[in-house]
């Protein structure tokens, strides 16, 4: 059963054809194109910037995505497109292409939640079976475990995600997001020279902003960049291991699965990854070419909801993007 | 004898008597002075607060002996059950009731969940590492949110009556105004968090 996926929350425009098979149940990745916006030098994603870029490279990437795997639009089963939370001008270059698709050549079109393909793709690449999940991006920032039908949220930020610190940390030095990968770098070049930063933790919550400006703060002091990146990282994976080290003790949880893009930072995995063994909890991490957004998420998940009820298809005229669309607003249905 | 989040705790005796000792030990993840700091802080702190809160008449263990160096307390051993696995709207009420005189007394626990509650005769309410004095209304609020957000994703189907038996048991001591003020600001901290829909 073919799915094409189109996902197109913010700075990425990607699609994926995915196979499913009733024995396996794990997906067949047939094709995994994406393009991503490079905001300028020093400048996040514009919104309207954003859905230019996507709506210009949205063709070409629909059509390799269906070209690498030997396939036609006639041939697919499902069209899955990612619904929210996002930015909105982008989600609806996603969404009018996949209804372009669905509606011409009569497909049945699946809305699917960005934060629950990132989760339930995680699932499906690692061993996970029943994991207290940390969802670490652009977007989002919680710990989640799953009961009665949703993804229940028992931790997240309450100002800016990890990504967002990272991002805009990165934009203030000069860089333009993502800058995950920019900070990462500097601080491994860093002499491990560590600031004391403001550590915020309430409860299973954490806020991230007064950390930031703390940064901003100790960089026009003339810190050094590397020590502060450094000091960064230090500073706010300690806090979400700390979080997450409470989430498992409250809830007994046996695994950990770690998905979103911050996923790929090898230091948070090294940290996150001793957390675990105190705890004698199984780590699992989603593998790195699939934890930033990419369109097997949304065409994966897109097949779990349609075959879990033939009827779950979204008429056209009823087909929505939602901006606002927390996790824990989704009912699952295939899962119980 | 038992993990913690940050701590392990260990069955010992101080003359002749059943106690716990709890241990903050180091994260070798965590850069040392991080490390160190969050753990003597802690420490102080969750002695402090234990006896103050024992204070206002609530049940909390005795301290027997503090090592900030160490980062080691020991206190009483309580008998009991973890309220986590045994929970039920009277308890709910119960710590309700618990929650509210501490905040009446401006003080916030910071980790308000069932598992920080055993219980033997009474109710006892542990764990105060996290805990400071504060009379802001969004530190009381903030305070229950965790418990809310506990409840609601470990308890899904009886959140509704274990939260409304909690706020029940907390309105025992915070009324009128106050207790309408705390409510809302908890509404708007739910409005913080991403992607929250604005009704």
């Amino acid at each position: 059963m073919l799915c094409l996926g189109i996902e197109s929350t913010a700075h990425t425009f990607a699609s994926s054809v995915t196979d499913y098979s009733d024995h396996s149940q794990k997906p067949v990745i047939v094709s995994d194109v994406r393009s991503t916006y490079i905001a300028p030098a020093g400048s996040g994603i514009h919104p309207r910037e954003a859905s230019r870029h996507h709506a210009s490279v949205s063709a070409r990437i629909i059509d390799e995505a269906l070209r690498l795997g030997g396939i036609k639009c006639a041939d697919l089963s499902i069209v899955a497109y990612s619904a929210g939370p996002g930015l909105g001008p982008c989600l609806r270059v996603g969404a009018v292409a996949a209804r372009s698709i669905a509606s011409f050549y009569n497909k049945p079109l699946i809305p699917v939640n960005h934060a629950v393909g990132h989760i339930e793709l995680g699932i499906s690449l690692t061993e996970a079976h029943d994991p207290l999940v940390l969802l670490v991006s652009g977007g989002h920032t919680l710990i989640a475990i799953f009961a009665d039908r949703r993804w229940r949220v028992i931790g997240e930020t309450l100002d800016i995600t990890l990504g967002q610190l990272f991002d805009q940390f990165g934009r203030y030095l000069g860089f333009s997001s993502p800058c995950g990968s920019k900070i990462e770098q500097l601080a491994r070049e860093s002499m491990e020279k560590y600031f004391l930063l403001p550590y915020s933790v309430k409860g299973n919550d954490v806020t991230f902003s007064g950390l930031l400006s703390a940064l901003k703060r100790l960089h026009s002091s003339g810190c050094q960049v590397n020590d502060l990146c450094f000091s960064l990282q230090e500073t706010a994976f300690a806090m979400i291991s700390e979080t997450l080290e409470r989430a498992l003790v409250a809830t007994g949880k046996k695994e950990l699965l770690v998905v979103g893009g911050v996923a790929a930072n090898n230091r948070l995995g090294e940290i996150l990854k001793s957390a675990c063994i105190r705890h004698d909890v199984r780590f699992q991490i989603c593998p790195i070419k699939y934890s930033g957004d990419n369109g097997v998420q949304i065409a994966w998940t897109g097949t779990l909801i349609y075959v879990s009820n033939k009827n779950s298809q979204t008429d056209i005229s009823e087909s929505f993007i939602r901006q606002s669309w927390r996790l824990d607003k989704v009912d699952l249905y295939w899962k119980s | 004898m038992a993990k913690g989040a940050e701590s392990n705790i260990y069955l010992s005796r101080l003359f002749d008597k059943k106690s716990i000792s709890k241990i903050r030990i180091p994260k070798s993840y965590r850069q040392q002075i991080l490390d160190a700091a969050i753990r003597k802080q802690r420490t102080i702190n969750e002695a402090r607060m234990i006896s103050l809160a024992k204070d206002m008449g609530l049940r909390t263990p005795f301290i027997y002996l503090v090592d900030a160096s160490r980062a080691e307390i020991i206190m009483e051993y309580i008998n009991g059950m973890n309220a986590k696995d045994v929970l039920e709207e009277p308890i709910c009420f119960k710590m309700g009731q618990c929650v509210s005189i501490l905040h009446s007394n401006n003080i916030i626990h910071g980790d308000l969940t069932p598992s920080n509650f055993i219980l033997g005769n009474e109710l006892v309410i542990i764990d105060f590492g996290l805990s400071y004095h504060s009379n802001r209304i969004e530190d009381k609020a903030v305070d229950i949110r965790l418990l809310k957000e506990i409840l609601n994703s470990m308890y899904p189907s009886d959140f509704y009556n274990f939260y409304e038996s909690f706020l029940k048991g907390y309105s025992r001591t915070i009324q009128g105004q106050e207790l309408k003020k705390i409510l809302k600001t908890l509404e708007e901290i739910d409005f913080r968090r991403r992607y929250a829909e604005v009704s």
